[in-house]
């Protein structure tokens, strides 16, 4: 008999799951839960397609062939109870799909809006393409729209809604964007760039009701008692594991779904990988949530191969992520805290990892001009982390040293002390380093 | 196996990302050295943006998952894609024809 693999999800954790246990038991019933009709798509892409970058026929990510020859079963709906001891899921409306083994894929969502009057037509949140399709649809050229949030989410809607003409009012609850990620002149750079687009940042600022008539949101009352009218009101502080199955099941959940090394939850033949997964950091010696892509993918391939009798451990690596803001491309890597909390979010965001908040002192080695930067944080004999703002050469490099966890003792005292002298020393330093490897 | 050649017609269509200065002059293997577009998956989010901007349709985001360079033998090496990557996946990097055994 084949052995069941029912994976629950159809992000990319759940589709790199499905294929990397296809390629080792080619035998394998496997049946994918979803609450998502959709092809499979990039979640990332979303950005670009409410920006009109490109139509949403580009957001699949596989081909009919690719799709044909994975052979899974697809079936539509949502999962609402695990019986572990039966082995067997049971979907909102009422059917049962029995495993031998089984996968929680389930993401994160956004943290709904704590205000009054969150729940009124015209207040969004960005998770998927349905509520990419329906901020399309409300997004009227000429209309004003209110963005609440830190993080990527919120810039991406806040630059989505502006390029689709609405006249966008950005609330920041701190003095600064991504505080606790990003410092102060970076923030600033951020923000300015934002302006620049004709976005209209108003700091210091909350939301203190959504207000509405008809069920239908007509503007925003701040907490200093300022009106703004707005067709749209768009609120991304955070999102959150969906860890309800596995803790109505009993399973060990924390922030997420807890998983060993083997990404294999407290109860037999169950995984999690992806955002809804809080795996071991040995390095903090916490469990920690990465609600990052390629985190969700390396999982997914590790939890599918193991499911299918492999046994791969995960070993979670520096933490990194390149990515647009304001149209700049930033890389963060390893630890690079900003300095600051950050008090536009109640959560963790997308495209973030917990680990990057840690560290608190860093040292900017290179700021050629407005918008070019490398800030460092230097530890007692590598560097931990950096943020690469703009120009994008040493991205790599910086990849290549932080997760290699290279000793740099020899240049430590030329990069604490910055400036110039500093990124000559480092690329000296790199380009033997690479020679040797 | 006789793999395509990216098709450059003069040096001129070689972007400035890609360092040829550093390159000693004019050995004969390094005058048939050539560019090609040369991911790194692990950045790639998947988004498409590089294949809807590819002049010659080449689904560049496929090669991407993959982590292969991008080996065929439409692409311009216009630079388009690379360009266009919001995530900074892609490079260029110089290939001798002799590699392309
Ligand atoms: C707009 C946006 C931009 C992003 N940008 C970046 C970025 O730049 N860089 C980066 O690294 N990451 C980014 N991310 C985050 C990245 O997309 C996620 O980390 C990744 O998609 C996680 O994949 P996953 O498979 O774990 O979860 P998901 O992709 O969230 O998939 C979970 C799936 O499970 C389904 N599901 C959940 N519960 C149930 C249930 N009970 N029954 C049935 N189905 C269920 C959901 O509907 C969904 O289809 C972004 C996310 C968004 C939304
Ligand atoms: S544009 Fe960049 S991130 Fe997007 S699919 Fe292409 S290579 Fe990947
Ligand atoms: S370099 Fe130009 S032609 Fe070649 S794959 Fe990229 S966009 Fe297409």
């Amino acid at each position: 008999m084949p052995t069941t693999h029912v994976i629950i999800g159809s992000g990319i954790a759940g589709l790199c799951a499905a294929e990397s246990t296809r390629q080792i038991d080619p035998q394998a019933v496997i049946r994918m839960v979803s609450e998502e009709p959709h092809e499979f798509y990039s979640r990332p892409g979303l950005a670009y397609f409410l920006r009109n970058d490109f139509p949403e026929s580009q957001l699949t990510i596989r081909t009919p062939e690719d799709v044909a020859a994975l052979n899974l079963q697809r079936v539509h709906g949502q999962a609402d109870k695990l019986a572990c001891d039966t082995h067997e899921i049971v979907l909102k409306d009422g059917r049962r799909v029995r495993y031998d083994r089984l996968l929680l894929a389930t993401g994160a969502l956004a943290v709904p809006p704590p205000f009054p009057g969150g729940n009124l037509a015209g207040v969004v949140t960005l998770d998927g393409l349905d509520d990419c399709r329906k901020i399309i649809a409300m997004a009227w050229s000429g209309y004003p729209a209110v963005v609440v949030g830190g993080g990527i989410t919120a810039l991406e809607l806040a630059e989505g809604l502006n390029a689709r003409g609405m006249k966008v009012e950005y609330f920041l609850r701190s003095t600064r964007y991504w505080a606790d990620v990003l410092d102060e002149t970076e923030s600033k750079i951020v923000m300015d760039r934002l302006r620049h687009e004709g976005i209209t940042i108003h700091t210091e600022t909350q939301v203190k009701q959504a207000i509405g008539s008809d069920g239908r949101l007509t503007g925003v009352e701040t907490q200093a008692g300022k009106h703004f009218p707005c067709e749209v009101l768009a609120v991304a502080i955070g999102v959150r594991p969906r860890i309800e199955l596995a803790k109505q099941a009993g399973l060990l959940v924390g922030k997420g779904i807890a998983v060993d090394q083997y990404l294999q939850t407290s109860a037999p033949d169950v995984f999690a990988a992806g955002d809804c997964a809080e795996v071991f950091d040995p390095v903090s010696g916490k469990p920690t949530l990465d609600v990052l892509w390629p985190t969700a993918i390396v999982q997914g391939r590790i939890a599918g191969a193991n499911m299918a009798g492999a046994a791969r451990p995960y070993v979670k690596g520096v933490p990194y992520n390149v990515t647009m803001l304001a149209g700049l491309k930033v890389s963060i890597i390893g630890a690079v805290s900003g300095g600051a909390a950050n008090e536009d979010l109640v959560a963790i965001t997308r495209g973030e990892s917990e680990a990057w908040r840690v560290v608190p002192k860093s040292w900017v080695v290179g700021a050629d001009d407005d918008v070019n930067r490398v800030r460092l944080v230097v530890g007692d004999c590598t560097i931990a982390g950096a943020l690469v703002m703009g120009d994008q050469t040493w991205s790599r490099p910086l990849q290549q040293l932080i997760i290699g966890k290279v000793d740099i003792t020899p240049i430590r005292p030329a990069l604490i002390a910055g400036g110039a002298e500093a990124l000559t020393q480092l690329a000296k330093f790199y380009r033997e380093w690479e020679k040797r490897v | 196996m006789v793999l395509p050649l990216p098709n450059i017609c003069s040096t001129d269509s070689v972007p400035d990302t890609f360092a040829l200065e550093d390159a000693p002059l004019a050995s004969k293997h390094e005058t048939l050295s050539l560019a090609q577009v040369v991911p790194e998956a692990g950045n790639c989010v998947q988004c498409g943006m590089c294949s809807y901007n590819c002049p010659m349709e080449i689904d560049v985001r496929a090669f991407a998952w993959r982590g292969k360079p991008i080996r065929d033998s439409h692409c311009l090496t216009c630079a388009e894609c690379v360009n266009r990557c919001p995530r900074g996946v892609l490079r260029f990097e110089r290939v001798s024809l002799l590699t392309l055994k």
